[in-house]
């Protein structure tokens, strides 16, 4: 259970509480209630576990936003940011730098300027689809064939910058 | 929610944006949590999303710079592009010819070797750079990653670890793949454990300002 749904959890987590350190807390302690619950009770509807784990989480990190509230503590975001840089996800080694990077090599390799447009208004201007689309007369098929070969690209970049990042020496 | 629902309502970059009802956004947290590969896609999409933004945010400076001088225009042109790609050829033709001419007087001098090895910084895991020692005519370029903040300039010393300095480097700027590049000498690296400090500093800095960025161990084994 803990390795099916531990990284999903731990997203999940990050995303909301914006704070790594606390997210792997929060989600040691969704196992741990969720154990001791499937300890002590059967689940009624076991297809359903994955939604009463997500509940859990959410009920936890409810519980400790009050906390944190009654306590009035204020997070120091420079050093969550880098924080949940470093953990969870399965592009953990890659640098925002390296990051920043691919995105340069994938905006370089665009075949036409209409799809580098394309990109930098969906992604840098917030633009919604349909605007972009209207915009730059495109229908939302090219939209997403252009936004499905960005994101294939991009994730042979990052894997490419991660295998850099784990080379290991030898002599 | 299934893959072709999530694919074709735009689920995970309305999931990042915010924009997704209650009802979708639990049912997709549901979906990603037992899927480890919807999981990975989602983020990349949110890596990309932010690689755009941060490029976007480097770039913002350089947008005030005045447009560019003419010969650079001519620089930067596809007939620029042939002729210096011809040059290019003419000159790697005659190098070869030479060397081919010349290879049999190199033979009685001593080669020297170059090994250009990556450094990883990994916290709580250990030492994993370790190289055998070099040979004293040998080279050895170590390539050390900046981080993830950018300096104007970066200084290096490569210590041993009872503190004896062994080189220092100042005004380094990142090269090839944006690594630093300390180039050390064969018989600099004698076997024992090693430190790299990395530091960097800005122009507009004392020059003896510098703030520390990392400290990465490197074992020189001796050689088998």
């Amino acid at each position: 259970m803990v390795r099916r749904y531990g990284p999903g959890l731990l997203y999940l987590l990050k995303r909301r509480t914006r704070d790594a350190e606390l997210a792997l807390d929060l989600r040691q302690d969704t196992f741990r209630v969720a154990i001791e619950k499937l300890r002590g009770s059967v689940l009624e509807e076991p297809e359903r576990l994955v939604a009463y784990l997500r509940g859990v989480a959410l009920n936890l990190w409810i519980a400790q936003r009050r906390k944190d509230t009654r306590r009035a503590t204020t997070a120091d975001s420079d050093a969550v940011e880098l924080a949940a840089d470093e953990r969870g996800g399965p592009f953990d080694n890659v640098s925002r730098e390296q990051v920043r990077r691919a995105v340069g090599v994938l905006l370089g390799e665009l075949p036409t300027p209409r799809d580098r447009e394309l990109l930098t208004r969906f992604y840098i201007h917030d633009e919604d689809k349909e605007a972009v689309c209207a915009a730059l007369g495109v229908d939302s098929v090219h939209f997403n064939r252009v936004l499905f070969r960005a994101k294939q690209r991009f994730r042979e970049l990052l894997l490419q910058a991660e295998r850099r990042s784990r080379i290991r020496l030898v002599g | 929610m299934d893959r072709q629902h999530i694919r074709d309502t735009d689920v995970i970059e309305r999931y990042l944006q915010g924009t997704l009802s209650a009802a979708e956004e639990q049912a997709f947290e549901e979906a990603y949590l037992a899927d480890p590969q919807l999981l990975e896609e989602l983020e990349v999409a949110e890596r990309l999303r932010a690689g755009f933004k941060d490029l976007d945010a480097a770039e913002a400076p350089g947008r005030a710079a005045p447009p560019r001088v003419r010969w650079l225009g001519f620089v930067a042109s596809a007939r620029y592009g042939v002729a210096a790609s011809l040059v290019a050829v003419a000159a790697l033709v005659s190098t070869t010819v030479l060397y081919v001419q010349d290879r049999g007087s190199l033979a009685g001098s001593a080669v020297t070797h170059t090994r250009v090895l990556p450094l990883v910084s990994v916290r709580g895991a250990g030492n994993p750079n370790e190289i055998a020692s070099p040979a004293p005519g040998e080279w050895t370029v170590l390539l050390l990653d900046p981080g993830f903040d950018s300096f104007d300039t970066y200084q290096v010393v490569l210590a041993r670890r009872d503190g004896a300095e062994v080189l220092r480097l100042d005004g380094l700027t990142p090269t090839y793949e944006g690594l630093l590049a300390l180039s050390v000498p064969g018989d600099a690296l004698v076997p024992g454990d090693y430190e790299i400090r990395l530091a960097g500093g800005r122009r507009d800095w004392p020059a003896t300002q510098v703030l520390e960025l990392s400290r990465t161990p490197l074992t020189v084994a001796a050689r088998p």
